[in-house]
């Protein structure tokens, strides 16, 4: 059974400026020992959606609606106390700055233990030793000792270690990392994201990650979510949706990318006013390619590009069938436009304009 | 700061090691837990309560048989029911204050590892340390000051005053030869008496009883309302914050002291009317520098990683948010009980304190050293205000001293 499946999530804050639609109709799913990951640029909606999951948005200002199930169970319908148990216990946590993340005025092995004994009614010494062995698992040097040291005695890699061995205390089954490795070094990050990848093989867990890296979400996804403005763009198999982006918006998210054999190129124009998104495809005033369907009317609904990668892609690296994943809300794919316009627009029509200068 | 941590932990030897990237392949996986089958701890007693439960019986068994009786157990008098109030005070602030300091041992070391540094307030700690347990125990061995007016105007010990004008009479020696002649101090009257010949020691200790019980009942109703309040408003936010602030602003607009002269014509003096409307009016401010130490650690990242690991509002509030803002209390609390004490012994100074109680009040005292009237002025019997003015102004100093100190011992960030 899928572990988690988000469908038509839409979240909105009234704020003094009026409503902001913050999602507006996310839908993705998650299979247990799964990597989704989320990208998109900053206000994209990534975070919202993965704090939605465990209801960590402050409602209000915020409000829910939709259907999140997690293993059966519909999140959004069920009672505070509820949530909470599964909070920390089956759904996890690991937030993007390690800094600020631990309680400073208790010790590491303190923090553990509060983690291991909030949903796990064992006595503090058991804790403590399980805590000692997460530690020395997320590879803290002399776990025995460093367990009494205060957060401000550890640097910003060894703190997000930290907050992953808490994440993990009561062996859950998601693990939601938002940008777990935006506030560390190059190499740090490195180090966590092989962590991550070999925890979760260990353990089975599915895990969330959102990240606006798209060279980590290569490194770490299976699948990919690709935002904008609050909607889902595209999403699929991680390989599909770099080899193949489908949406305009992703390739131009990767063509940002910095290559050796091309500057990066920036989108153009800037990013939607959340309070008041554009009409259509929140996309379409920055697209190259918008045509007059994507200007009314709301986001287009995500129509599979299976057909069109089959008939033009010739690597056979997917199987078909996870090919029917691969989704893109974009009006060239719902069967009345040709979908090569932008599926194969970089090869064909943009890279000439750069070769002049 | 190498002398404050453990020699097994303090290695630069086996950093290099440390520093080395990780290899995670060596690492064993962390064994899968079977949760179900641990032992379950059950629950486990809430010693803490129970004792503060227990001991607050105790103190009301001692009330009723007083109050059946007609004498205590403690003390000669029958005790009034601001004895009550601190007695009920002392046994809050204790099961309050001490018990996480047994219970975590390791940590109490720590704190005094890192309070032990500054020499200067372990001084001022050890004269308060002094101070408490002679306001505890010093009136009640050496009983009321008692008036003996043939021994009136002693000086202290190895000074002199003109006998015959200042002191009347002498229990020294008399020293000089025709006019003037001198009194010389004794040791029977170590810091000197006052004219009715009350003994300045049993007045000092008096004094310091009285001070102390102004603190710690203070204390003891001013801290945690103004905490909770602070805490609340700004943990909870929204209506709950807009009333509660709205209130502390009335509050903080009421003259105290007019609230107080007011209530003094009513009910009549009496230090716990002081220390009642005095507090009660006073914790507004304390409880704002809460709130907003609160609104700044509510937004910290850790709030949001205990709140996503499925910790409870309450509990949040309890572990997270109440440490982190102690350090605010603890500085609140520091500048408002050394300013009543002070208000205690101004208002005693001018008469509309809580005077011919069975303790007499530095501010009573101090007056008296004063209010010598004919041939006597307050130059020639310094000993009467100067010695009750030293000891408040000690304590006040020491006090301050020692709570900059705790707050700098409670603040781990400040262990480098």
């Amino acid at each position: 059974m899928t572990l988690l499946s988000v469908s038509d999530l839409r979240v909105t804050f009234d704020t003094d400026r009026g409503t902001v639609q913050a999602l507006d109709g996310v839908d993705f799913e998650v299979e247990r020992g799964e990597t989704l990951c989320l990208v998109g640029e900053s206000g994209s909606g990534k975070t919202i959606a993965c704090e939605s999951i465990p209801r960590l948005v402050p409602t209000p200002p915020g409000d829910l609606d939709g259907e999140i199930r997690f293993d059966g169970r519909d999140l959004l319908a069920a009672t505070d106390a509820e949530v909470r148990s599964l909070r920390g216990d089956r759904i996890a946590h690991v937030f993007q700055n390690p800094q600020g993340a631990l309680d400073p005025v208790y010790s590491i092995g303190e923090q553990l233990v509060e983690a291991v004994q909030i949903h796990r009614d064992v006595p503090t010494e058991q804790a403590r030793q399980r805590a000692i062995r997460l530690l020395d698992r997320v590879g803290i040097p002399d776990p025995a000792e460093r367990i009494d040291e205060y957060p401000h005695e550890f640097s910003g890699g060894m703190k997000q270690r930290v907050v992953i061995a808490m994440a993990l205390a009561t062996d859950p089954d998601l693990l939601v990392a938002d940008e777990p490795t935006t506030a560390v070094d190059v190499t740090t990050q490195s180090q966590i994201l092989d962590l991550l990848a070999e925890l979760q093989d260990e353990r089975g867990m599915a895990i969330v990650f959102v990240t606006h890296d798209l060279g980590v979400a290569a490194q770490i996804a299976d699948r990919v979510v690709v935002m904008y403005a609050g909607e889902v763009m595209e999403r699929g198999d991680v390989y599909d949706v770099f080899d193949r982006p489908a949406h305009p918006y992703t390739r131009a998210l990767l063509d940002c990318l910095p290559r050796r054999d091309r500057d990066p190129e920036p989108i153009e124009g800037s990013f939607p006013d959340p309070t008041d998104p554009p009409d259509g495809c929140r996309f379409h005033p920055r697209c190259p390619h918008a045509v007059a369907e994507c200007r009314d009317g709301g986001q287009p609904p995500l129509e599979s590009v299976a057909e069109v990668a089959n008939g033009t892609a010739e690597d056979g690296g997917t199987p078909e069938a996870d090919r029917q994943d691969h989704c893109a809300s974009c009006v060239y794919y719902d069967g009345d436009h040709d979908p090569a316009v932008v599926a194969d627009g970089e090869n064909e029509t943009e890279e000439p304009e750069e070769d002049p200068r | 700061m190498t002398s404050d941590t453990d020699p097994t932990t303090d290695g630069g030897t086996t950093d290099p090691s440390a520093e080395s990237p990780i290899d995670p392949a060596d690492e064993t996986p962390i064994e899968t837990v079977d949760w179900d089958t641990l032992d379950d701890d059950g629950w486990s007693v809430p010693w803490r309560w129970l004792g503060l439960v227990a001991s607050l019986g105790v103190v009301a068994v001692l009330y009723r048989r007083t109050q059946v009786t007609g004498t205590d157990l403690l003390l000669p008098w029958s005790p009034t029911n601001l004895t009550w109030a601190f007695r009920v005070s002392l046994v809050v602030l204790a099961f309050v204050g001490l018990p996480p300091l047994v219970r975590n041992r390791e940590r109490t070391l720590r704190y005094w590892r890192r309070f032990r540094s500054n020499r200067f307030a372990v001084a001022c700690l050890a004269y308060l340390v002094a101070f408490v347990v002679l306001a505890l125990v010093g009136p009640a061995i050496a009983g009321r000051p008692r008036v003996n007016i043939t021994d009136g105007f002693q000086p202290p010990v190895f000074t002199q005053v003109w006998y015959g004008r200042i002191a009347t009479s002498c229990v020294g020696p008399v020293v000089g030869e025709g006019f003037p002649k001198h009194c010389v101090g004794t040791m029977q009257y170590p810091l000197g008496t006052t004219k009715l010949g009350q003994d300045m020691v049993s007045l000092l200790l008096s004094g310091m009883h009285v001070s102390l019980q102004v603190a710690v009942v203070a204390t003891a109703f001013m801290v945690p309302i103004a905490t909770t309040v602070g805490i609340v408003s700004g943990y909870v936010g929204g209506r709950v914050d807009t009333v509660l602030m709205r209130y502390v602003d009335i509050q903080q607009s009421v003259p105290a002291l007019v609230v107080y002269i007011i209530l003094v014509f009513l009910f009549g003096k009496s230090l716990f009317l002081l220390i009642a409307v005095f507090g009660l009016l006073n914790w507004g401010s304390i409880a704002r520098l809460v709130r907003s130490e609160v609104l700044q650690r509510r937004e910290e990242q850790y709030i949001e990683v205990a709140r996503s690991a499925g910790v409870s509002r309450l509990t949040i509030l309890r572990r997270h948010i109440l440490p982190n803002v102690s350090n605010t209390v603890l500085v609140g609390a520091t500048q408002k009980i050394p300013q009543l004490v002070l208000i205690e012994t101004a208002l005693t100074f001018i008469d509309l304190g809580d005077i011919g109680r069975r303790y007499v009040s530095f501010g009573e005292t101090i007056r008296e050293g004063f209010r010598g009237a004919y041939q006597n002025p307050p130059l020639e019997v310094w000993w009467i205000w100067i010695l009750p003015v030293v000891v408040l102004a000690t304590t006040i100093i020491a006090f301050g001293v020692v709570g900059d100190a705790l707050r700098d011992v409670f603040d781990p960030r400040g262990e480098l």
